[in-house]
């Protein structure tokens, strides 16, 4: 080793610093979940008591509330996202594109705190009122729009999950109109010059090519929106029950951490048992990036 | 049909942002006075009614986790796109920054919280400055590093083995060459982490507390602290706008809501400045192409860095696939370079690749 050497080290060490950190965080964090995760054993995902006197933690609740939150949040999100992509990337005139595409990606500037105040202060109102009482009279014989608590007050999955398709919308329609674009022209072409129109083009040629980086983008929405914590927390009504319909409240994993941790984290088992809710978390989003990392090997490599 | 459907979904996608600053503008009007956004809340008679000590709290937590993340990010970037071999190790580092660069921001804020704030009391001061800087900095590195190699791997081939063939040594390419060409998009990576810091909330929330109080400089005694003194406004409790925001909303039934909305509207326009600054910067560095067009405008970028025996190699390149509205220009003054390149160096770099 010798003084050129110099730079070669500080990048290498940084890059080590990086890896560390990360290992050194998780790490951190699984060593301080153990002790509950270990005493629940599985039971700390099946169980849906979590009871801080009884000393019972289980996570049922939650999950379910964040599954369901995010389930719900890409169906809003994913059709509007994908066709708006489909728009800029295949119709739309520059000037359009010119006006539309950096609002949409501005929407990625609004804080998310912000989305919730707007959220809380401007929408539900109207969700009390108008929203859900109408979807119930319309809907309300299936259960899933069924409002089981009459006297709403606005706060319930619906809402949330409206505000956070309006969250994620900018990634997945930045990225998949990436994917679409990236789809060479000779394919359209091809697909043209065999006398399909536009849309049977953009259906059968377009988006299966660009079905891949579609999907990354999907996912990377769905991680936003599991890990979203401020507009959830103002808006889902942290409700402990597992949610019979989309218009009820819930509680998700996020907001159980943000509510409890202040009060509990001097004590060793709740903060044990929050740290183990982070950690499941953390699972989930790993399961994630594994699958974004899958699909985009599938891909090719690019 | 189809076509008059995407572009409804597009009109509505994008309205749905002039609706939110819309309404939050509207509902922010009676309080955006120059009272309200140049009064500390603690010189003001009740809560909520100021938000400079925000303001300020913001910029400084931003820019100190930016100061912090930034190093650390670009020399990651630096040594996975230049030094790094393929192996298990580079695979490794590359996995964690993603699963850094997915984790929730709660997860980062409890353990900001956990370790900073509670084990390295001594240390931080509890919530402090130094805590919740520390803790953005973890949530924004992976974000400047993504950005950084990108435009590390946007730079000419060309550029860097013309280097090599002046017989520069890999440190002085990428001081030389490699780094200046890609500064657009590392100020851009770094402009958007700060942006990524200022409008984080959960992370604030746990690791850098909430005072009424501007930051202040100074330096006291504090039995409980590392040395016995505590430095101000590293130590210190440091506001934030989101904060801010978040306490309007918990103190819903004191604070006005067009206070909440005004320091929400304060907020939006922080980022949104932050976000306009790092695309001028890309654009200013780039050319306006769409998509993965090679951005040509480097080239020029350089020449004014004065590296410019660089320049010719990417010049005499022909790639007419670039679309690049400088190209003109910057034939020119590629032959204009190149014909000085000559004259210097006596002809030995007439020949392009």
């Amino acid at each position: 080793m010798n003084l050129r050497d110099g730079p070669r080290i500080a990048f290498l060490a940084s890059a080590l610093a990086m890896a560390l950190s990360v290992i050194l965080i998780f790490g951190f964090i699984a060593w301080t979940a153990a002790p509950v995760l270990v005493k629940e054993g599985f039971g700390f995902i099946t169980g849906n008591v979590w009871d801080y006197e009884t000393h019972t933690y289980g996570i049922l609740v939650f999950i379910s509330g964040t599954l369901i939150l995010t389930a719900v949040t890409m169906v809003i999100a994913c059709p509007a996202g994908i066709l708006t992509a489909i728009y800029l990337a295949e119709w739309a005139p520059d000037k359009i594109e010119h006006i539309l595409r950096p609002a949409i990606e501005l929407l990625v500037g609004i804080p998310s705190v912000v989305f919730g105040i707007f959220g809380f202060f401007v929408l539900r109102g109207y969700f009390a009122h108008d929203i859900n009482p109408a979807i119930s009279a319309a809907f309300g014989w299936i259960p899933i729009f069924h409002d089981n608590h009459s006297v709403g007050t606005g706060l319930s999955i619906l809402l949330a999950s409206v505000i956070l398709a309006v969250m994620v919308l900018p990634t997945i329609v930045a990225l998949s109109q990436v994917a679409i674009r990236s789809v060479p022209r000779e394919f359209r072409e091809a697909s043209l010059a065999l006398g399909a129109n536009r849309w049977e083009t953009i259906r059968h040629v377009v988006l299966p090519a660009a079905f891949p980086g579609i999907v990354t983008s999907v996912v990377l929405g769905m991680m936003r929106a599991a890990g979203e914590t401020m507009a959830v927390v103002m808006l889902i009504g942290n409700l402990p029950v597992v949610p019979g319909s989309i218009l009820d409240p819930a509680y998700t994993m996020t907001s159980k951490i943000l509510n409890d941790i202040g009060y509990y984290l001097i004590e060793t088992e709740p903060r044990s048992a929050l740290f183990a809710i982070a950690l499941v978390l953390f699972a989930i989003e790993a399961g994630m990036v594994a699958l974004v990392r899958a699909v985009a090997s599938r891909m090719g490599g690019s | 049909m189809m076509k008059g459907l995407c572009f409804g979904i597009a009109i509505v996608a994008s309205l749905v942002l002039f609706l939110i600053i819309g309404t939050i503008f509207i509902g922010a009007i009676p309080s955006l006075t120059p009272y309200f956004l140049l009064t500390p809340e603690s010189a003001t008679p009740k809560i909520g009614m100021g938000i400079l000590n925000a303001i300020v709290g913001t910029i400084i937590l931003s820019l100190t986790a930016t100061l912090f993340a930034t190093p650390v990010a670009l020399g990651t970037a630096i040594h996975l796109q230049r030094y790094a071999h393929q192996g298990r190790i580079t695979r490794a580092v590359r996995f964690f920054i993603e699963i850094l660069s997915g984790t929730p921001s709660i997860v980062i804020g409890m353990f900001g919280f956990l370790v900073f704030v509670y084990y390295m009391k001594a240390v931080t001061g509890g919530y402090s400055l130094l805590s919740g800087s520390v803790a953005l900095a973890i949530l924004i590195m992976p974000v400047i590093e993504r950005a950084a190699e990108d435009a590390i791997a946007t730079v000419h081939k060309e550029l860097e083995e013309g280097s090599y063939a002046l017989g520069a040594t890999k440190w002085q390419t990428i001081r030389g060459v490699t780094i200046p060409a890609a500064l657009p998009g590392l100020s851009t990576g770094t402009i958007l982490g700060f942006g990524r810091a200022a409008e984080e909330s959960a992370v604030v929330i746990l690791t850098a507390g909430y005072t009424q109080y501007m930051p202040e400089l100074a330096i006291k005694s504090h039995p409980g602290l590392l040395f016995g003194v505590k430095i101000y406004p590293v130590q210190d409790l440091v506001a934030s706008l989101p904060y801010a925001v978040y306490h309007a909303y918990e103190n819903s039934n004191v604070i006005p809501l067009s206070n909440g909305f005004a320091a929400a509207f304060v907020l939006i326009c922080v980022v949104l400045v932050i976000n306009l600054a790092a695309r001028t910067v890309i654009h200013l560095g780039m050319n306006r192409g769409k998509g993965f067009s090679i951005p040509c405008g480097l080239t020029r970028h350089i020449s004014m860095l004065r590296v410019d025996r660089v320049v010719e190699p990417a010049v005499a390149s022909q790639d007419d696939t670039v679309s690049c509205p400088f190209r003109e220009l910057e034939q020119e003054e590629g032959e204009r370079l190149m014909a000085k390149g000559k004259e210097k160096t006596q002809g030995k770099w007439g020949q392009g690749p």
